[in-house]
């Protein structure tokens, strides 16, 4: 599975991947450990790096660079993550089921999943600005399960049809893009405080600091 | 330049010391001795006092870029700690640096210049130079000490600065300089000189009542010393597939300056003797929309962020000593989002916050 996921993340770093590949790896990170996935998600962060020095010259790229941590808190954060022992997977293909008793509830799992999409699409397409592959962002499926929409960089809204994970999903995405946001903001700042002191190199200490928040 | 009777005073600090050594050598006795180093003792902070903290500080800049030096520092914020090693030497001219974590996941910082890299084996190498781009990503040398002189200078304004006595640190005689604030806007500073040199050996950020918000410092240090090339490269990446220095990423640049929007923003307060030191050279680069206005009084500093057609939501979060406060706004045009970082107390980052407003363009 390891190699598969490998792969897949590869796929994805690289602009590749189908909505269908990239539901089937979000739904294979929902069921690795937690341990698993923040290393999973490191994983992807490198490859995006990989990815993009090999295309690099093409003019001003992003990395957010700690991107992957930023996604692995909010999984963190996200209280119905308790796997209950059987890998249902149902939650994905059949969202807004609730299940029925005991256990986590399935449309918060997919809430999960949801979060994970977007973030997801916020990275690629921090990677992908100048309005390449992914600009005009409409990853949509048929079936009705989920859809995220990304039609500009600035504004990200997210649908998901399963109401009940509607607002949960909203404010799951805002305080992640909100955290992600506020990382960059810090950086920059700190970068620009090192320059104003005249203590040299010192005073990215606390950049380093942030890396790791 | 600098006021020239500075320079006359430090002259004459040593000629008084030595002549007092040579009563001393003619072995007049203890009590002349004792009378001597009363004297002197009693001397000492008369010759201090002419000497201006400013130009203590205006020396700790010019020589912190021209020393070779080494060493071990701690690093602690609220309640935690960091351990780092330092190297800062002069290659053809160019100053190079490198900040080494001793402690937690092996991370570094290097600097070559004004160009400047942070380094771990998660992310690899990421830019932390320029505002990002163009072929003049590499500002010049001098943006890392450029007019401190005057800036220095200018510190009464908003602190009361003085001398407050003598301490040890990393084994080195040192002036303490206080500078407290004489407003709720920003925080204090205690920082630690070393007597002969004039670098600074430990820095504290103090809050209102004293309590230290974050510190820097030294517990050894090296100064005047050969500085090896091997210790101003790059370690963490050496076992990985290395990249050369230069092609390395750019760090993550703020989502509004990636699309020209047709906003501009007006901070229309900030605490007294703050300027504005971010256009002059961003412009040029950019278009100069919604780029972070980014604000310094000499010492402290503080960036605004804007992000239009955005709600971030309000919180505020404190690490150490740094404040990020975002404030969700909106106008006729629609929400946007205030976020001020910096060095400074959530009372003036909230006031900050608040006074922005968009520039309407006719």
């Amino acid at each position: 599975m390891n190699d598969q996921l490998d792969s897949q993340l590869s796929t994805l770093s690289d602009g590749e991947m189908t909505e269908l590949e990239l539901r089937s790896l979000l739904q294979q990170l929902e069921n690795c450990s937690e341990a698993e996935r923040a290393m999973q998600l490191q994983k992807w962060s490198r490859y995006q790096l990989v990815s993009e020095a090999l295309s690099d010259e093409r003019g001003s790229h992003t990395a957010q660079a700690n991107f992957a941590t930023a996604v692995a808190e909010a999984i963190a954060q996200e209280p119905s993550h308790v796997q209950t022992g059987a890998a249902d997977s149902a939650g994905l293909d059949a969202p807004g089921i609730v299940a029925s008793s005991g256990g986590t509830p399935l449309w918060s799992r997919f809430a999960v999943a949801a979060t994970v999409t977007l973030a997801v699409i916020v990275g690629v397409q921090q990677y992908q600005l100048n309005g390449a592959a992914l600009g005009s962002n409409t990853l949509s499926s048929d079936d009705t399960s989920s859809y995220v929409t990304a039609p500009a960089n600035e504004t990200v809204a997210v649908q998901v049809n399963a109401q009940r994970a509607n607002a949960k999903t909203d404010l799951e995405s805002d305080s992640l893009r909100a955290q992600v946001r506020l990382h960059e903001y810090l950086l920059e700042h700190a970068k620009h405080a090192a320059r104003q002191n005249g203590q040299g190199i010192v005073p990215f200490a606390r950049v380093a600091n942030f890396e790791e928040d | 330049m600098r006021p020239s009777y500075d320079k006359s005073v430090r002259m004459i600090t040593p000629l008084m010391m030595s002549e007092s050594r040579k009563k001393i050598s003619t072995g007049v006795g203890l009590a002349m001795r004792v009378c001597t180093f009363v004297v002197g003792f009693l001397l000492a902070p008369v010759l201090f006092a002419a000497e201006d903290p400013e130009q203590w500080l205006m020396d700790m800049s010019d020589n912190s870029a021209q020393f070779n030096y080494s060493g071990s520092l701690v690093y602690t914020q609220g309640g935690r700690m960091d351990t780092m090693r330092i190297y800062h030497g002069i290659k053809k001219g160019v100053q190079h640096e490198r900040l080494v974590h001793m402690s937690g996941p092996p991370r570094e910082i290097i600097r070559r210049g004004s160009s400047v890299v942070y380094i771990d084996a998660v992310n690899g190498m990421i830019s932390l130079d320029g505002q990002g781009g163009s072929a003049g990503d590499y500002f010049s040398d001098s943006d890392f000490s450029s007019s401190y002189s005057a800036r220095f200078a200018a510190l009464r304004e908003p602190y009361e600065v003085s001398f407050d006595g003598h301490d040890r640190v990393a084994g080195r005689a040192v002036a303490l300089i206080t500078l407290m604030p004489k407003d709720h806007y920003r925080h204090g500073f205690q920082l630690a000189l070393d007597k002969s040199t004039k670098l600074l050996l430990r820095s504290l950020m103090m809050d209102v009542n004293r309590t230290v918000l974050e510190r820097f410092e030294y517990t050894q240090i090296d100064i005047g010393n050969e500085i090896a090339d091997a210790d101003l490269a790059p370690e963490v990446l050496k076992k990985q597939a290395g990249k050369p220095l230069g092609k390395d990423h750019k760090a993550p640049r703020t989502q509004s300056r990636q699309h020209a929007s047709s906003a501009s923003w007006h901070v229309g307060w900030v605490p007294s003797a703050f300027t504005l030191v971010s256009d002059e050279r961003v412009s040029g680069l950019d278009s100069g929309h919604d780029q972070p206005l980014m604000y310094s009084d000499g010492l402290t500093a503080f960036s605004v962020f804007v992000e239009d057609n955005a709600n971030l939501g309000q919180h505020s979060r404190r690490r150490g000593a740094t404040m990020a406060h975002t404030l969700a706004k909106e106008d006729k045009k629609g929400p946007f989002s205030v976020t001020v970082v910096g060095e400074i107390p959530l009372v003036a980052a909230e006031k900050i916050a608040d006074s922005v407003t968009r520039v309407q363009l006719r």
